[in-house]
């Protein structure tokens, strides 16, 4: 088993995982309390998020090396159920099932699948409320999914070598055909990855930036969310 | 130097430590003070780590701690930013004057690891134009007193001088009134166990108790902030909007 922890505990991921979590605290959604499934959790730092929430939290992974490591983190916590859940090919014992979180978490997870599409329609039946969703983004209007070579050796990148950079409209499209309010934040977080000018120009197709989704089952009045995905955001 | 960068993570990157820095910084972005582009002192920063929350607000962030192999380790950490100097300060030996006056002085989790706490309000509301942002742990309790103790911690993120103390919120609440103009306390507390939210009687449990204050030149007109010591206070949760200054 390769040690997970030098990937995911570095000063990079320490200042994106707090500007991340700040932001979301900042949306004033109600979390507190609630059940959360959570995919691509890693070693189960954004875990703690949801836990000192009082929610309860069934932590997913694809690799087993992270699997091992969560499930010796929070092996004697009630509160955390911890399951292998391989996005790109979930087997049969997640499609299907009975179980419904109320809040599917799913931040930095999305531009490492190979299949987002297939992943997001496993977890739209599991989610009774609302799903977070926070992903590298390509620029453009269109709906691309532009799928991306990575490192399969890292244990905080894609399992197989093969990622995605979709565009923020493929997204949002995709969330709308499985949730019936999609929202994204007229804030972004202040970190320089989370673009605030999505405007496409000439020359930046290849540009990234990383955006946040907000997919509910029932309408959310909020003044930081969107009903549409706005193409200038500001920091909050 | 005394502490290699592996021993420092050790300490200031232990899960516990990573933990409680994201629950303040998250309550303190929820407090929707104006903090963007402004002048920083952030003092008993350890080796940085809380300090880019501003620089990633576009603030210039003066450095500041009293162990030289933090702010060493500090240096090295923030050298790509240019908005970042570092710099020595010892908060139980401090000069007369600050060299130097910022909008905000940012002092989270020092307090109560110091032997002359009263000294060092002094200071730290003679070098701000603005606001001073405090976080530290306190005793319960009524009274304006302030405990001292044999320090409980060595190392690194633990008291320079040997002593160390625990005063009440209403002691750091009359220290700040004395230098500064408005005094408040958010309605709100972070989401960790460290944070009571029922000031009213003193918990069994051996956990820290931590506050949050923020004392200020100006009126600050926010409906997260309140005036007075709150005998109860809540977890955060609802969106705030920006906050007016008057």
């Amino acid at each position: 088993m390769a040690d997970p922890t030098p990937y995911f505990r570095n000063r990079y991921y320490f200042r994106l995982n707090l500007r991340r979590h700040e932001h979301l605290s900042t949306l004033g959604l109600a979390l507190h309390g609630r059940t959360v499934l959570e995919v691509g959790a890693g070693i189960g730092d954004h875990t703690e998020y949801f836990l000192d929430r009082g929610c309860r939290v069934t932590a997913t992974e694809g690799r087993e090396d992270n699997v091992a490591f969560l499930a010796e983190r929070y092996g004697d916590d009630d509160r955390v159920d911890v399951r292998r859940l391989d996005l790109d090919d979930p087997g049969d014992g997640w499609s299907g099932l009975a179980d419904r979180w109320e809040v599917c978490y799913c931040y930095g997870v999305l531009y490492h699948l190979s299949r987002p599409a297939e992943a997001l329609r496993l977890l739209a039946p599991l989610t009774s409320s609302m799903l977070l969703l926070e992903t590298v983004c390509a620029y453009g209007d269109d709906e691309s999914v532009n799928l991306w070579e990575e490192s399969d050796a890292r244990c905080s990148q894609s399992l197989r070598g093969t990622g995605c950079r979709p565009t923020r409209a493929w997204v949002w499209n995709r969330l709308g055909e499985l949730f019936e309010h999609v929202y994204v934040p007229v804030t972004q977080p202040w970190h320089d990855e989370f673009q605030i000018d999505w405007t496409p120009r000439p020359g930046n197709q290849r540009l990234l930036g990383r955006g946040v989704f907000i997919a509910s089952r029932e309408p959310l009045t909020n003044p930081l969310l969107s009903p549409e995905l706005v193409v200038q955001q500001r920091r909050g | 130097m005394s502490g290699s960068v592996t021993g420092l993570d050790a300490v200031f990157h232990s899960p516990e430590a990573l933990r409680l820095n994201a629950r303040r910084l998250e309550h303190l972005a929820s407090l929707g003070l104006p903090v963007e582009g402004r002048r920083v002192l952030e003092v008993g920063a350890g080796i940085g780590d809380l300090s880019e929350f501003f620089l990633d607000r576009q603030c210039r962030v003066t450095v500041t701690d009293g162990r030289r192999e933090n702010v060493a380790a500090a240096a090295s950490a923030l050298a790509h930013c240019r908005r970042a100097e570092t710099g020595f300060l010892h908060l139980d030996s401090l000069p007369r004057q600050p060299a130097a006056r910022h909008e905000i002085v940012f002092c989270y989790g020092v307090l109560h690891l110091l032997s002359k706490p009263a000294k060092a309000i002094e200071y730290m509301a003679a070098a701000t134009t603005d606001c001073l942002l405090l976080e530290c742990e306190v005793s319960f309790g009524e009274e304006p007193l302030s405990r001292n103790e044999p320090a409980s911690v060595e190392g690194p993120a633990g008291p320079l001088s040997g002593g160390q103390c625990r005063p009440t919120r209403r002691w750091v609440f009359d220290r700040l009134a004395a230098r500064l103009p408005h005094v408040y306390m958010p309605t709100t507390q972070p989401c960790h166990p460290h944070f009571p939210v029922d000031w009213r009687s003193e918990p069994e449990t051996a956990s820290p108790a931590r506050a949050v204050f923020v004392a200020s030149r100006w009126t600050i007109t926010s409906d997260r902030l309140l005036s007075d010591l709150p005998s109860v206070q809540e977890r955060f949760e609802r969106p705030v909007p920006p906050t007016d200054r008057a």
